[in-house]
């Protein structure tokens, strides 16, 4: 046990780490204000929630502001004298370190590349977040929540940010700091990072595991069944079941009323693709599932999900 | 919620004072005392920045203000030595003078003349600042007048004014000189009372001059600024990606002892714990200056250690002078981490500076791996003068073959160290070969070969393989052993033929596995059960009719001393004492088959030449960059954190500390260098039921492991920029490495000493005449001055087949039978160690006739045929070399320097020295000539030039077999053999010297490879 806490130790006190460490606490903080807030407010009523606790910027906010600023140099102050300046060793164009490792903040983007191909882990989903992000004032209608924690007003809105931010971008960035260790292996944070460990890859396709129908033929050309189901699958979860939302619900639902169905499509589309991350590595966590869908055309275009 | 509310608290109970104060509006609430802690805490954070910034993060500066007071301290020990040394009445007299001169310049007589002289020096002083005002003023109204005249103005008051100001600087200059003359006097009535000041003054500097000198290094010491000292190394190394780079060096800033003799006395080792703390306490060192460590097998012994800081570099003359450290910058300027690694730039704290960080790639060598760095300049060295490691451990690589199966820089073309095995069959029998491959340490304990650690089957396979491809050897014993021999006499033979230099056996035995000295050819101990005494006498009468590539030379031994060496090397018998059973005689085309698929893959053919497999490939990896491996890219097997730690410290015990291991996310004790000792001890250690492993077990000591593994941590692939360290490939330096490695190669420092190495015969010489000097048994020469000594040609004839030259020497140089590239490959050496390089050269030059009758005159006044002989004449008694052929073989300019000072160019020569006296050069005789050295000397050498034979010397034939004399042939085949000694056309020799070698094997391949094209070439025509 001690060396299991040795090895822990020497991971969470590296000095690139201090940083995911702090995030850690201030963010389990923040959210745990903001949550509290809003179910305090919801209790409350939002009508006494908009009008109280409402100072003037000048001079309250102001000050507390600059006292802020103070501690905050002075922490600042404080680490750069005690923690020296994570310096690695001289760039070697011929040696990578292993493991190899983005900045911090990247560090979700990298994890995604365990489950996708470089091109949707590298290119297309960091877009989709990207677009996704700059959509939300023109898909959001909801003028509600303005100026106050609520949660009640905000249900699916605050739900989509937390599973999102907390999950799928600060979670994985923890993930990948402190359990991805030599050779993009899983760690515990009890277990050596052992440079010469081995991990059984047992990856298979989807369907080749559900139905035992391999994507490729003996030739190596796709097998058009695979590539047909695939098809199915992917074009059903991204385009069917918001489909089948939309006839169900439209009639039913004002909010699917007020939306539109443009609107309405937008949203669904980048929520589906963002809820079909954590079903993919489940998949693959659980059940060792490498693509659910294996297409390509000629031997530079791919498609594999 | 909460109906009541929060009550005030005071701070230091801060849930409660928050309550309270979150329950007062934010409008009420006070951030005075908030604001005041934070200003307070911010300005003490600030003001702990710059301390931290000051004194933390630069360590140097304590330790550079505590090294002055140290070095102070100990100048102050010397001065009181130096004191010490000059007797008490003449310091105590030396001082009364000078103080009692100099207290008579306190008298009242000297202090009024000193008084009036000051005075006057005032009044001097006014009156010439009169003067030069007036002068100034003067020199205004000059310009005015001048003007005046030019345009023609009224210039008669201007130039009256200017003839006042004129008389009137004549009279203040009269008065300045007339005060002068006043001071002038009074001077000279203080001039004795000075006088004898100084005269005190220098008897006293010249008596205390010692102290007086260590006074000013104190002084210089105390003035010396705190900064940080460093050494820049220009265009040092590359970066990573490629780029030339300087390296700065700042370890002089906390190791400022490293050239001081001052610090010399670095360690005390005692039984007697009070003398270790006297030896402290008198050379001033605190708790902080040394540890003391305990050591022996009772513990008993105390070893106070100095530390670094405080101490000398060992051996400053080669390590720091011979390496340009701590010179003022300039190009080729090495610094510390040239050697030593480590982070050169660093000075923030002692683990940093020494590299002991985990990203440093370049961490402080420790123990003895600081000698790795030698081979990094000195790629072809094989001696290296003062590290006995890195000598061994080269030694051991290139003699233990590692280079047969892992590919090495500058080893890539060598020849195999193993024996030829195409002609085996005819040599051993199988059974011997069989127990042999089964254990070769069981037939001789300093054998190179490693054991495969092969099951029976397999050994039994290889065997069969081994004996099947010699079967069909054609080679037959030329010359036939009569018998005759007498054991007695052979012993006296192996003795006075030399064959002592290279052999070990009976009371000559081998203490070393390296190729050198007696350990260089195998060990005779059991010959005679190893091969038949047909063969042997065939092999010592021409080796290389056995094995062409031999390095077993021909001594040109007589039949009848061939015969009672042969007597005594058979007489010499045991068996493999480790192996029990034996090969089973079944040579089946499947046992064969298998045979040959294990010596593929063991590449046996790595060191021995095998029919049919010679264009196998390395069956290993590079160990090009072997040093640089990270622990992440070795194996360790099933070897366990316990056993890894054990050999460290076994290592420790012994001696043999290994070097600095990173514990930063690695297993404990796996890093690199317990990695390597080892899988040197044991080749198998690190393989698993997964995991074979192929390298066979040499089955190394811990010396061997850890000289080997020195030599391992230097193959880093570094960098050497031009200035910096031998440079390949300037045409000397390669001439001086390609020579290193024949020299190593062919044992020549078994009886030659070679740039101040080897000649090991002489220890076996010593031993038998217990140091009594026999002129029958004179060490072979000296080599170290070869290059400016004899003449090309001569050498080189010399070199093809070797003549007599002492008569009376009984150890003979032997026929080695030498390409005419490998020849030239000795001589470019010899040359080369004097920075020189072949040039066609004739030695001829006209006799000045008119010296000869005096070197004559002086040839037999000074007997010098008591020792030497001429023509022939005399040669049975001769102790000295024949002088007739001196005219052929020594270079002119050197007879002069040799003459004029043999003992100084070969110490403990018997040449006596005529021209050097009681330590000067003096006349041999004090008549002829006027006694005139130079005259004299160069008469002695017209004369030696003329009664020379102009003739060229006949190389020695190398043994004459079936009645006519041969010279070198490979497999008795004389007539390809003589089709292939193409002698190289001396112009292109000239214009590429000897740049077709690398190793001395390495042109034998080559030549070869060319017959077997002409053959090809002839058989299709």
């Amino acid at each position: 046990m001690g060396e299991a806490f040795h090895n822990f130790w020497l991971i969470v006190s590296k000095p690139d780490n201090i940083p995911i460490v702090l995030m850690m606490i201030l963010i389990s903080y923040y959210c745990w204000l903001a949550y509290s807030q809003a179910r305090r407010n919801d209790r409350k009523g939002i009508q006494e929630a908009q009008e109280a606790d409402k100072v003037q910027v000048w001079p309250y906010l102001v000050k507390i502001e600059f006292l802020a600023t103070i501690l905050v140099l002075i922490i600042l102050t404080v680490w750069s004298i005690t923690i020296n300046a994570p310096l690695e060793e001289p760039a070697n164009p011929t040696l990578t370190p292993n493991p190899s490792k983005a900045p911090w903040y990247f560090l979700g983007l990298q994890e995604m590349l365990v489950y996708f191909d470089p091109w949707i882990a590298g290119v297309m989903l960091p877009t989709f977040i990207l677009v996704g992000l700059i959509l939300i004032p023109y898909i959001d209608i909801n003028p509600k929540g303005n100026g106050y924690y609520t949660f009640k007003e905000r249900p699916f809105a605050i739900s989509v940010f937390s599973i999102g931010f907390l999950i799928l971008w600060v979670a994985l960035i923890v993930l990948g700091t402190f359990m991805r260790g030599p050779g993009w292996y899983f760690f515990w944070p009890w277990e050596f990072w052992d440079t010469h460990r081995i991990v059984a890859l047992t990856n298979v396709d989807f369907f080749d595991w559900i139905f035992g129908i391999p994507s490729k033929n003996i030739d190596g050309s796709f097998n058009l069944l695979q590539v047909g189901l695939g098809a199915l699958l992917v074009g059903g979860f991204l385009v069917g079941v918001p489909m089948w939302i939309w006839k169900k619900y439209k009639t039913v639902s004002p909010i699917l009323k007020e939306m539109g169905v443009w609107k309405f499509a937008g949203a669904a589309g980048l929520f589906m693709m963002m809820a079909g991350l954590p079903i993919k590595m489940f998949l693959r966590l659980a059940f060792n599932i490498k693509y659910v869908w294996v297409f390509g055309i000629g031997h530079d275009l791919f498609f594999n999900i | 919620m909460a109906n009541q509310a929060p009550k005030k608290a005071p701070w230091f109970r801060p849930l409660k004072w928050f309550a309270y104060r979150r329950s007062v509006p934010v409008e009420q609430r006070s951030y005075t005392k908030i604001y005041g802690v934070l200003a307070i805490m911010l300005f003490a954070f600030t003001v702990w920045a710059v301390l931290d910034e000051v004194l933390q993060r630069r360590p140097w500066k304590d330790i550079q203000a505590d090294f002055k007071d140290f070095k102070i301290s100990r100048l102050n020990i010397e001065r009181k030595k130096e004191i010490g040394k000059i007797p008490a009445d003449v310091r105590k007299s030396v001082r009364k003078e000078l103080s009692s001169a100099k207290s008579a310049l306190e008298s009242d007589k000297f202090t009024s003349i000193a008084s009036k002289m000051e005075d006057l020096d005032k009044d001097i002083a006014k009156a010439q600042r009169d003067y030069t005002f007036t002068k100034s003023t003067g020199d205004e109204v000059y310009y005015h007048l001048d003007e005046a005249r030019i345009h023609h103005e009224d210039t008669v008051k201007l130039a009256k004014e200017y003839h006042e100001l004129e008389s009137e600087m004549a009279k203040e200059n009269k008065i300045v000189i007339d005060l002068q003359t006043k001071r002038k006097s009074l001077e000279d009535q203080a001039t004795p009372f000075q006088k004898r000041v100084k005269a005190a003054q220098q008897v006293y500097d010249s008596v205390f001059a010692n102290v007086i000198a260590i006074d000013r290094k104190i002084e210089a010491t105390d003035k010396m600024p705190i900064a940080i000292k460093q050494t820049l190394l220009f265009n040092y190394e590359k970066t990573n990606f490629n780029n030339l780079k300087m390296r700065v060096d700042r370890c002089e800033s906390c190791h400022l002892s490293y050239a001081d003799p001052l610090f010399k006395n670095d360690t005390l080792v005692s039984t007697d714990k009070g003398e270790i703390k006297t030896w402290l306490k008198n050379n001033k060192y605190n708790d902080e200056h040394y540890t003391v460590k305990t050591i022996g097998v009772k513990k008993d012994t105390t070893v106070a250690v100095v530390s670094a800081l405080y101490r000398m570099h060992p051996n400053v003359d080669l390590f720091i002078k011979g390496h340009k450290v701590g010179e003022p910058t300039a190009p080729g300027v090495l610094g510390c981490t040239s050697c030593h690694q480590g982070q050169g730039p660093s000075v923030v704290s002692e683990e940093f500076a020494h590299g002991f960080e985990h990203h440093w790639e370049q961490p402080l060598l420790t123990g003895h791996y600081t000698q790795a760095s030698c081979q990094n300049c000195h790629s072809g060295k094989f001696d290296f003068a003062g590290a006995q490691y890195i000598s061994m451990g080269k030694k051991l690589f290139v003699d233990f073959g590692c280079y047969g199966c892992h590919s090495m820089p500058g080893m890539e073309d060598w020849r195999g160290q193993g024996p030829s095995l195409t002609n085996v069959s005819k040599k051993v029998t199988a059974d011997w070969m069989f127990k042999w491959i089964k254990n070769p340490r069981g037939w001789s304990h300093n054998t190179r070969m490693p054991n495969f650690m092969f099951s029976d089957a397999e050994a039994q396979a290889v065997t069969a393989f081994i004996i099947d491809q010699s079967k069909a050897s054609t080679y037959v014993p030329i010359a036939h052993n009569a018998g005759g021999g007498d054991v007695a006499r052979g012993k006296q033979t192996f003795f006075d033929a030399g064959c002592v230099a290279c052999h070990a056996i009976d009371e000559y035995q081998a203490n070393s596995r390296v190729k050198e000295a007696n350990g260089f050819g195998p060990d005779l101990n059991k010959e005679g059960s190893k091969v038949t005494a047909d063969w042997l006498f065939d092999w010592l009468k021409n080796p290389k009719n056995y094995q062409a590539h031999s390095r077993m030379p021909s001594l040109r031994l007589t039949d009848q001393e061939a015969s009672d060496l042969t007597a005594y090397v058979m007489s010499h018998t045991g068996s493999n004492d480790a192996v029990t059973t034996s090969f089973d005689g079944d040579l089946s085309e499947a046992k064969v088959k298998t045979g040959a698929n294990l010596v593929r893959t063991y590449g046996c053919f790595g060191c021995h030449e095998i029919n049919g497999m010679e264009k196998e490939s390395k069956v290993s990896v590079s160990l090009a960059t072997f040093g640089k491996k990270t622990p992440g890219e070795l194996s360790y097997g099933d070897v366990d954190e316990k056993t890894l730690g054990g050999w460290r410290t076994k290592f420790e015990k012994a001696g043999l500390p290994l070097g600095h291991y990173d514990e930063h996310f690695t297993h404990e004790y796996q890093d690199w260098y317990t990695w390597t000792v080892g899988k040197m001890m044991n080749s198998r250690v690190y393989a698993t039921d997964r995991l074979a492993q192929k390298m066979p077990n040499f089955q190394m000591s811990t010396e061997e492991a850890y000289a080997l593994s020195i030599f391992l941590k230097s193959q880093t692939g570094m960098f050497v920029a031009p200035g910096y360290g031998d440079l390949a490939s300037d045409p000397i330096q390669g001439n001086v490495d390609r020579g290193r490695a024949f020299i190593h190669w062919n044992n020549c420092t078994g009886c030659h000493k070679v740039e101040g190495a080897g000649g090991y015969v002489a220890d076996a010489i010593n031993t038998k005449f217990a140091g009594d000097q026999n002129i029958a048994y004179f060490p072979p020469p000296n080599l170290g001055t070869e290059g400016t000594r004899v003449q090309e040609g001569w050498l080189h004839q010399f070199l093809s087949g070797p003549f007599k030259i002492r008569p009376l020497v009984k150890m003979r140089m032997p026929t080695f039978g030498f390409s005419d590239v490998e020849i030239s490959t000795a001589t470019n050496y010899f040359l080369a160690t004097h920075k020189r390089q072949l040039v066609m050269t004739s030695y001829e030059y006209p006799v000045n006739s008119s010296l000869v009758p005096y070197g004559k005159m002086l040839f037999d006044k000074l007997k010098c045929l008591s020792c030497h002989y001429v023509n022939g004449s005399g040669e049975a008694a001769a102790k000295a070399p024949d002088l007739s052929n001196v005219k052929k073989r020594m270079r002119p300019d050197w007879i002069s320097r040799w003459l004029a000072r043999p003992d100084s160019i070969m110490p403990g020569t018997p040449m006596t020295a005529f021209w050097w006296a009681s330590g000067k050069p003096a006349p041999a005789d004090p008549e002829i000539l006027g006694g005139n050295i130079q005259m004299q000397i160069a008469a002695v050498k017209e004369y030696l030039h003329s009664i020379g034979n102009d003739a060229n010397p006949q190389p020695t034939p190398y043994a004459v077999i079936g009645g006519s004399p041969k010279f070198i042939l490979p497999n008795g085949d004389y007539e390809a053999a003589l089709a292939r000694m193409e002698v190289p056309d001396a112009t292109t020799m000239l214009a590429k010297p000897a740049s077709t070698t690398r190793a001395p094997a390495a042109d034998v391949k080559k030549q070869s490879s060319l017959v077997t094209k002409k053959k090809q070439k002839l058989a299709s025509n």
